[in-house]
């Protein structure tokens, strides 16, 4: 065990500070879920990409670094610190992107990746539908392949940037006949293909973060299809343990959120009730126990483990930490009356108030945190169905 | 960079694991709260082999010179176990004697090593001392400095505790200037070594437990029928025990990190521990209720195992700082503008 930075290590971290110091928009950009912030958000992945910062860890063939997952944490650190806009392709970057480089033919990965790297194309994607939430394999959204093409009819929803995304990917029931986890197929298509129609759905922000899309005849040409027909299952419960595991969710966010909430608490210390300091240290302990666990896992990783349903601890834990820390600040400012509407909330306060309804998502998405339970009880636990 | 264990430490771990699993089980556990030995001799022997007890003093002392990194799994396990015996106590005052001068007459040094003459430390974080009817010899702290008592010397007067497993004592002792080791200003920071090291083999204990009663748990609900089926195939029970899986996941590295912060005398080491002393005791404090908890009525006896492990478990909550204590020590270091909470603060 050495828990020290190698030197190549910290002249990394240097190097990452430079860039976004210099680089780092001054004005804070737009809510990237209106059109004009997702533009401003696209133009800042362009950004990214011209210093070769858009996704660290894949190959260098495709855009990457070659990075091993400790600088990653390192360059997310610095990310977080510089405060640096979100991510509008995470979608792309963080899930799509390692599927492709790991189930993708060398076509899909020369076609896609640098289009993603760039900013060119933005992903979002589409899972969910009305009646298939926590139950995916419930799915009836059908891809019938037809020649060289699919024809996609049927609806997903809740599907994240959608609203203003280029491309989406998916997964269609490919054979008609089948039933739950069979005969699914993962695919990618463009959102403004013919027969194609999204419908925005405005968040508890008032904004639309996430969108319907309804297919009626679409045609998706066969390249477009990942893996095997009839793999698409496995393939997508790849992408989403990249999504509960560790890229998503770096520990640099939580990590800023509880120094942002100690910075809070200081101001507010007078007003605050008798309860909360207590809370506020613990969350300062459960980012850092975040940040250890991924520094943990990052190492096992890096050394030829393998990671398995502990994705699904890391994703209650983020998400119960997130919430916990949201709540904690309004707390605090309502303390001050700063939550009431008026002309002076400060932009602090709006900030806390459009995180603290995000983190209210948290435990929905990327699979409910019941279901994650349901998963390490069973699945690692080993407790019966 | 690395967070990993070497297998030496692995292996290390896993013979202590394999004594224990052979002879520390329940009913010796029990049975020896109805004897009148005090130790079992024969598991005793076996953990001197194993070298644990002078695994912190120095080489040239006539110990292993092993780190807290080398030992932490080590009190894990033991944990595991709910190990009656003294282990880490009697190893925890061996880390200090690099600090004491040679010239005890009594040459308790070596003994010490060779694990024949057991001292043990009480420290006044803790109310009272476990176990102190086992001991030789007692290290204690005067207002001008650190002491040595041999039992003769001092009264040690028995309390009632919650651990049948362990007996707790008050100690009633005059310092006699001829015995004091070291004066108040060199043995401070030694005291507060010693508590950052008890405090640090207890949360790693506490872990132990933790990973038992959950195992036990997931045993028992597994198995036990209601309704025509496993009451473990109900949500309800289901997710209570996935909650602890979850904290004791997060829980570890926290500790490990704390080990390694002693092991290389970091700076950050007394906040390092106090993260690893409250959130080991949270974790288990929870683990034993929900344990209980999907136990129904059987958990509430004195018959079944699982008060073996959660006595152990409440009885360490309050050893060596409880988890207000800790709080308390590293409070202010948390809440200030210059605090290193933060993105990057994990390693500095
Ligand atoms: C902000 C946000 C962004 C999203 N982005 C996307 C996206 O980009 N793409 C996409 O495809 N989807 C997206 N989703 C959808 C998300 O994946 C689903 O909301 C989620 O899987 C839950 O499905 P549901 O909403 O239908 O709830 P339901 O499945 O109806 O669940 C409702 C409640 O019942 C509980 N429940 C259901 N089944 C069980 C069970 N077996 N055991 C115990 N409890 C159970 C759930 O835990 C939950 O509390 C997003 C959701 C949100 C909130």
């Amino acid at each position: 065990m050495d828990l020290r930075y190698t030197k190549q290590q910290e002249s990394f971290r240097k190097e990452i500070r430079k860039w976004f110091k210099s680089n780092v928009p001054k004005e804070k950009l737009l809510s990237f879920d209106t059109k004009e912030g997702f533009e401003q958000h696209r133009n800042w992945e362009k950004k990214l990409s011209e210093g070769r910062w858009t996704a660290i860890t894949w190959p260098k063939i495709y855009g990457g670094r070659d990075c091993d997952l400790i600088e990653w944490l390192i360059f997310e650190e610095e990310y977080y610190l510089a405060n640096s806009p979100g991510r509008v392709n995470q979608n792309g970057i963080f899930l799509l992107g390692p599927t492709l480089i790991e189930y993708g033919t060398d076509e899909q990965k020369e076609r896609f990746l640098p289009e993603m790297i760039s900013g060119k194309e933005i992903w979002s994607q589409a899972w969910s539908e009305p009646n298939a939430g926590s139950d995916l394999a419930a799915l009836q959204c059908k891809a019938i392949r037809k020649g060289d093409k699919y024809i996609i009819n049927g609806q997903k929803t809740w599907s994240s940037r959608a609203s203003f995304a280029d491309w989406a990917f998916g997964l269609f029931r490919s054979d008609p006949n089948s039933n739950r986890h069979q005969g699914l197929s993962f695919l990618l298509f463009p959102l403004n293909a013919e027969g194609i129609t999204i419908r925005p759905i405005s968040q508890l922000d008032g904004e639309q973060g996430f969108a319907e899309i309804f297919f009626e005849n679409a045609e998706v040409p066969v390249e477009n299809l990942v893996g095997n027909e009839g793999d698409g299952w496995s393939i997508t419960m790849a992408t989403a343990g990249f999504e509960r595991g560790l890229m998503l969710r770096s520990p640099a966010r939580f990590q800023l959120t509880a120094r942002k909430l100690v910075n809070l608490y200081l101001n507010k210390e007078k007003n605050a009730s008798s309860g909360i300091r207590e809370k506020v240290i613990q969350c300062c302990l459960d980012a850092e126990a975040y940040a250890l666990n991924t520094y943990w896992t990052a190492c096992k990783l890096i050394h030829g483990g393998k990671i398995g349903f502990e994705a699904s601890t890391n994703k209650i834990f983020w998400s119960e930490l997130d919430s916990e820390m949201h709540e904690l600040a309004i707390s605090l400012l309502e303390a001050e009356g700063s939550l009431g509407i008026n002309d002076q909330i400060s932009s602090e306060a709006v900030e806390w108030i459009k995180g603290f309804l995000f983190s209210l998502a948290g435990p929905i998405y990327a699979g409910t945190n019941e279901i994650q339970r349901n998963i390490i009880a069973e699945r690692i636990l080993g407790l019966p169905k | 960079m690395d967070f990993r264990f070497t297998e030496e430490q692995i292996s290390f771990r896993d013979s202590l694991k394999k004594l224990c699993e052979e002879t520390c089980k329940t009913s010796s556990i029990r049975s020896l709260w109805n004897s009148l030995e005090r130790l079992d001799q024969a598991r005793w022997s076996k953990l001197i082999d194993l070298g644990v007890v002078g695994s912190l003093i120095e080489k040239d002392e006539g110990g292993l010179g092993l780190t807290d990194i080398d030992l932490v799994l080590m009190a894990e396990e033991s944990g595991y176990y709910a190990l009656p015996e003294p282990l880490w106590e009697v190893a925890l005052s061996g880390s200090i004697l690099k600090y004491i001068p040679n010239n005890n007459e009594e040459n308790w040094k070596a003994r010490l090593a060779n694990g024949d003459f057991f001292i043990l430390t009480c420290h006044e974080i803790n109310k009272f001392t476990p176990n102190a009817d086992l001991a030789d010899a007692f290290f204690l702290q005067d207002g001008d400095g650190l002491y040595f008592a041999t039992k003769e010397e001092a009264k040690i007067i028995e309390r009632d505790g919650l651990d049948p497993s362990q007996p707790i004592f008050e100690i009633k002792w005059k310092p006699k200037k001829s015995k004091r080791l070291m004066h108040r200003s060199e043995s401070v920071e030694v005291w507060q070594e010693i508590l950052n090291r008890g405090a640090l083999f207890t949360s790693a204990q506490l872990l132990g437990l933790t990973q038992k009663v959950l195992d036990l748990s997931v045993d028992y609900v597994k198995s036990r029928e209601q309704f025509g089926r496993a009451i473990g195939s109900f949500q309800a029970v289901k997710h209570l025990l996935a909650n602890i899986q979850v904290k004791l996941e997060f829980a570890r590295p926290v500790v490990y990190k704390a080990a390694y912060s002693l092991a290389s005398n970091s700076s950050g080491r007394y906040r390092d521990v106090s993260y690893a002393k409250i959130v080991s005791s949270q974790v288990s404090k929870l683990a034993s209720k929900t344990a209980i908890q999907s136990h129904g009525a059987i958990g509430y006896t004195w018959e079944s195992d699982l008060q073996i492990f959660m006595k152990r478990i409440w009885f360490l909550d309050v050893m060596w700082g409880s988890s207000v204590w800790h709080l308390k020590r590293l409070e202010k270091e948390i809440l200030s503008p210059s605090s290193e909470i933060g993105p990057g603060g994990t390693f500095v």
